[in-house]
């Protein structure tokens, strides 16, 4: 096909012309997470042709990703992400390079993984992968272009250009696990990452081309519920060291996971201070509980979360009211549940400080459904 | 002097109860986070950016009337 006249329309631009198509042509852009995000800066950075798109992402296509991943189809269930984005982007436009990499960003892989790219995008979904990628854009020199969503809202900024701030700038330290809810426990409107990932594109190609400003030195924040656009200015924090290689990329957990020692059923144990430790129970564990007396469960979901609990006797106070009710509860032992296990485990540490004995399980409702919703026979 | 009104974004809202909160003037940062502190418990286990007049604040700045201040927690979801 005669691409002479594919992007006229860009070339037109003031300040952007042939040359910044050329600049576009020569760039090597490395997209890390083919996801909500991912997807639209995929896109559009092979409609807009930049010359050589890497695509990191170890996961497969879910049902639940096709409201908001607009790359894949029905079809693509089950299929790595990575593979099928590059299949289809190479239909878009035949013109340029795309790589797969169907692998998790490690602290290992991940120098290796920059080798040859100008640009980095974020589009992960989690706390450890983000600074992860950050710290090593720091020390490979590498720019970075980083967005994040949640809910009805949505995060982007320019890390690392010219010796810019980067996002630790922003976040010195990772959140804990369950500290801030996922996608999949909060939920995402699925256009919202398409509002985000697009302008994350603008961004690389902003860099790429030298239009415009990108946002250096800024975070901008967009809640699509009110159309609230805010870009706040932040200072990078001067003289910190490069922490990449000293830093730990494992989710910060929890104090105990008494799963993973296999002794998920032993009760809460009190440490020397007096306060208690939560215990994390499986399924067996839960129910076994449960029919014990003086045991108080907790669904500290929100109250329009779902499903209903029909098959256990319960209270229902989402996380955020749960103070009030602590100070009114002085013994006996609580379960705390919620959508995935995180929440309920924040739960277990707010009142194992006041001394309680408390348990959460593990999972959540999520990963047992239909265990819950059913009506005790 | 006037109430100060807060945004609150992202899951910081749930605590609050809703997405602007309004608490009484408050001389400076330190004593808004403190006063938060008191108000809603909850926000001391977690992190978020205070944000005074569009600046992302880290030292302790004072707060003049009519301040426009946000509370952000970072998001991981993509």
């Amino acid at each position: 096909m005669d691409q002479e006249n594919r992007y006229h329309r860009q070339e037109i631009l003031k300040g952007f012309g042939k040359h910044g198509q050329q600049l576009l042509s020569a760039a090597k852009v490395l997209v890390i997470g083919a996801g909500g995000l991912g997807c639209p800066v995929l896109q559009y950075l092979a409609a807009a042709g930049v010359g050589t798109l890497g695509i990191a992402d170890d996961d497969v296509v879910n049902l639940t990703n096709l409201h908001r991943q607009v790359l894949f189809d029905e079809s693509d269930v089950g299929q790595r992400k990575a593979e099928v984005a590059a299949e289809k982007l190479r239909s878009m436009n035949t013109a340029i390079s795309i790589g797969a990499y169907s692998q998790r960003v490690t602290p290992q892989n991940v120098l290796g993984l920059f080798e040859g790219y100008d640009v980095v995008v974020d589009c992960t979904d989690n706390f450890p992968s983000r600074f992860l990628i950050n710290d090593a854009c720091v020390h490979h020199g590498l720019p970075l272009v980083w967005g994040a969503v949640s809910e009805f809202e949505g995060q982007v900024a320019v890390f690392n250009w010219r010796g810019s701030g980067n996002y630790r700038d922003l976040f010195p330290e990772m959140p804990a696990a369950g500290e801030v809810a996922s996608c999949a426990e909060a939920g995402v409107l699925g256009v919202l990452p398409g509002v985000i990932g697009s302008m994350q594109a603008i961004e690389v190609i902003k860099l790429i081309t030298g239009v415009g400003s990108p946002l250096v030195n800024q975070l901008l924040t967009y809640r699509a519920l009110d159309n609230q656009f805010l870009i706040l200015d932040y200072e990078p924090v001067k003289g910190t060291e490069e922490v990449f290689g000293s830093r730990s990329y494992e989710p910060v957990c929890w104090p105990t996971d008494t799963a993973s020692n296999g002794s998920s059923n032993t009760a809460a144990h009190t440490d020397i201070q007096g306060t208690t430790t939560p215990t994390q129970l499986d399924w067996e564990g839960f129910e076994q509980l449960t029919r014990e007396d003086g045991v108080t469960l907790i669904d500290v979901r929100d109250l329009h979360e779902e499903p209903e609990i029909r098959a256990f006797k319960h209270i229902r106070v989402p996380l955020y009211e749960l103070d009030e009710l602590l100070a009114e509860i002085s013994h006996g032992k609580i379960i705390f549940v919620c959508q995935t296990g995180m929440r309920s485990m924040q739960a277990s540490l707010l009142a194992a400080d006041k001394g309680l004995q408390v348990f959460s399980l593990k999972g959540g409702i999520q990963s047992m459904k239909d265990r819950f919703e059913t009506s005790p026979s | 002097m006037d109430r100060l009104t807060i945004q609150v974004f992202g899951q910081l809202a749930d605590i609050v109860g809703s997405s602007t909160c309004s608490i009484d003037h408050v001389a400076d940062t330190a004593s808004l986070q403190q006063m938060l502190f008191t108000k809603y418990p909850l926000l001391k286990q977690k992190k978020f950016m205070v944000a005074l007049n569009n600046k992302i604040i880290k030292e302790n700045t004072p707060i003049g009337e009519a301040a426009a201040i946000a509370l952000l927690p970072p998001f991981s979801g993509g």
